[in-house]
């Protein structure tokens, strides 16, 4: 995978750091085993009163009409290069929960916060066999549910498109410099409080933070 | 003249004691009562048919439970008289299964010649055949019309296979457990060496693991894909009858106070402190048909209990063979329920009511199957020495002691009303969901996760406004 680290201060799990949502994929199709390691990754992921609520539907492009079917359900302005992506997944989410100890369906507001649990293990899995993995919000969810038949219990929440990452050349002019451009994150200190909020955690002071990547 | 195939095979087996719950149905009763009725079931994903047998108890008019039974019970066929539901139920979950494992190619013809099991309970028990080879050759009817281009055949335990694309196989537990192989490499049931796509027993996977084909653990190891068994998920719950107990909690049922044992010694110590409060039933696990189910009363010495657990562990030998303790542990025992009288010429007759569940994806449908009584009157001085004052297991019954559950009268006569009857229904739906959701969620032998108790407990343990922007 095309390395695009965004600086470190302290130091992070490899697929952590490699991580990158790309837009331009190879033609090359993931071998199934290592498609399927994505969904046993999800599966894994942790959820809230052990829910697991993610389900996923899989279109892999040439086999079938799924992912053409998932192709469709995206907006165009994704559409305009996840048509490389040999891999599209959609991930949707129990809208409500049921309780053993009520036995009845109650609200789940951590339904898509469990969603993106499992989508982020899913990407990590993948990251870690050098695929990349990229969630799209931008899609017709209303078309979707209708298309693939989901149960009202079930709101779809992303599709994920998942390549090997492409030359960058081959994306609109203006994808290109996205594609290519320095990465950027908010600071630690803009996102790690103590005491008050906004004020950043000392914490962050005693913290050597020498064994990050500043380099990159 | 033509024969209609399910009449010969009643016709054949009419004549060994067959127990003829198909004569009870009837189609039109069952449409003006609105059964099987349909309930929304958004948490089951996947096809399975259960039967709960319940009672009312005479002490407080609750409605109780017996216990669960999986898709190797009977009965599907008392409503209507036939079962095309549940054998086109069984079909879909098949072709699921098939596509599931790789066997179709694009052209729709199946790649791998593929069985399908269908076992009924052991034949010198149970005489069950006027809706078991019915029901198995509807579903091979059915199957064939849901893969279209490829062949089905229908062949006994004792059959070699043969070329067709699909053998539908059946026969007793003992002789289809014979063939059955588990493929080491990928978990898979194997009849003589060709993958299986449906299994219709769950009385299967103890036999598989009496004669040492799995292990004991196999229905939580993932050692084998269980996958092919109709009601998949429920296969170590239908034989986990304490379990079951705790899943009525919040149904409408009331559960059944219960303990487990792992030992004879155990069994006796747990026993003698339920006896406190009133008779205790002891039931092996892994067993059905009532075979090794007995009860103890309250004022028995120590080698009495002793005595009736002896008992428990030498019929189920006799009735499945040698390696059964391992088998038939832990014991449960539950608290003994008094079933509200039936009254008869010879006395009042206790009885239970069996409640059907078949379940697909997103919906259940629930129907009552047919009451059945005991052979003999209740009388609670010597009720602990013979179980035909109180088991109601079909087999070799008289035929006035069959009911339809759909008979207003016999209905009435124990009490059980058009409104207990709508939350028996309802009940029996919820916990066909619960017992889905607690296989699915580490819900353990005590059928619950702890969050949900947490959360029930503590309103504030997981706020709905967490969350909201």
């Amino acid at each position: 995978m095309r390395p695009r680290h965004v600086g470190t201060r302290y130091p992070v799990i490899e697929p952590i750091r490699d991580r990158w949502s790309a837009r331009s994929f190879t033609d090359e199709v993931p071998d199934a085993k290592d498609v399927c390691s994505l969904f046993e990754a999800a599966r894994l992921a942790p959820s809230a009163h052990n829910c697991q609520p993610t389900r996923f539907v899989v279109g892999i492009k040439g086999q079938g009409s799924t992912h053409d079917r998932l192709f469709a359900c995206l907006y165009e302005h994704n559409q305009v290069w996840a048509h490389r992506a040999p891999v599209l997944a959609l991930a949707s989410t129990t809208r409500r929960r049921f309780s053993q100890a009520t036995g009845e369906f109650l609200d789940y507001s951590h339904s898509m916060h469990d969603l993106g649990l499992a989508v982020m293990s899913l990407i990590l899995q993948g990251t870690s066999l050098g695929l990349s993995c990229h969630p799209l919000a931008a899609f017709d969810a209303e078309k979707a549910q209708e298309d693939f038949d989901i149960p009202p219990l079930f709101l779809p929440g992303i599709i994920i498109a998942i390549g090997y990452v492409g030359p960058p050349d081959v994306l609109p002019p203006d994808l290109i410099e996205r594609e290519t451009k320095q990465r950027t994150r908010r600071t630690l200190e803009e996102m790690v409080f103590d005491g008050t909020w906004g004020e950043a955690s000392t914490l962050l002071a005693q913290g050597s933070g020498d064994h990050g990547d500043e380099s990159s | 003249m033509s024969v209609d195939r399910d009449r010969l095979a009643r016709i054949i087996v009419s004549g060994i004691r067959d127990i003829e719950e198909w004569r009870l149905g009837d189609p039109e009763l069952a449409k003006a009562k609105g059964y099987p009725r349909e309930f929304p079931a958004e948490l089951l994903d996947d096809y399975g048919m259960l039967f709960i047998d319940l009672t009312l108890d005479a002490a407080d008019g609750s409605l109780v439970c017996h216990e669960v039974n999986g898709p190797n019970a009977v009965g599907s066929d008392a409503l209507t008289g036939d079962s095309t539901a549940r054998a086109e139920n069984e079909a879909r979950q098949a072709v699921r299964r098939v596509r599931e494992f790789g066997y179709v190619n694009a052209d729709g013809s199946l790649g791998t010649k593929v069985v399908t099991v269908h076992a009924h309970q052991h034949w010198q028990f149970f005489r069950t055949g006027g809706e078991f080879f019915p029901r198995v050759a509807r579903f091979a009817d059915i199957l064939e019309s849901l893969v279209p281009g490829n062949t089905v055949s229908c062949l006994s335990a004792n059959d070699a296979l043969g070329e067709d694309d699909v053998s539908v196989v059946m026969g007793d537990v003992p002789a289809v457990c014979a063939n059955i192989t588990v493929n080491p490499q990928n978990g898979m049931f194997e009849y003589l060496g060709r993958p299986i796509v449906f299994m219709g027993n769950p009385n299967l996977i103890p036999e598989l693991e009496r004669i040492g084909r799995v292990s004991h653990l196999c229905r939580t190891s993932g050692e084998v894909n269980l996958r092919p068994m109709h009601a998949w998920r429920l296969c170590g719950l239908v034989h986990d009858k304490a379990g079951q107990q705790d899943l009525f909690d919040n149904t409408g049922v009331r559960p059944l106070r219960h303990f487990t044992a792992g030992s004879v010694e155990e069994a006796l110590q747990k026993s003698k402190e339920m006896l406190a409060t009133g008779p205790v039933v002891l039931k092996p696990s892994d067993t059905s048909g009532g075979t090794g189910v007995c009860v103890v009363v309250p004022g028995m010495t120590d080698s009495e209990i002793l005595g009736a657990l002896e008992t428990l562990q030498s019929e189920c030998r006799e009735k499945y063979g040698e390696n059964i303790e391992d088998v038939i542990f832990p014991v449960q025992g539950f608290e003994f329920v008094r079933a509200t009288s039936y009254p008869m010429d010879d006395g009042d007759h206790l009885w239970d009511l069996r409640m059907a569940v078949l379940f697909e994806p997103g919906k259940a449908f629930a129907y009552p199957v047919s009451l059945r009584l005991t052979p003999e009157p209740f009388d609670n001085a010597t009720f602990h020495t013979n179980r035909r004052q109180w088991i109601s297991n079909v087999s070799g019954r008289r035929e006035t002691l069959l009911k339809s559950g759909m008979d207003d009268d016999v209905l009435r006569k124990v009490g059980m009303t058009d409104e207990l009857m709508e939350q028996a229904m309802k009940a029996c739906v919820r916990w066909t969901m619960k017992a889905w959701d607690c296989t699915v969620r580490d819900g353990g032998n005590g059928g619950a996760v702890y969050e949900d108790f947490c959360e029930e407990a503590d309103k504030p343990f997981y706020r709905p406004e967490k969350f909201k922007a």
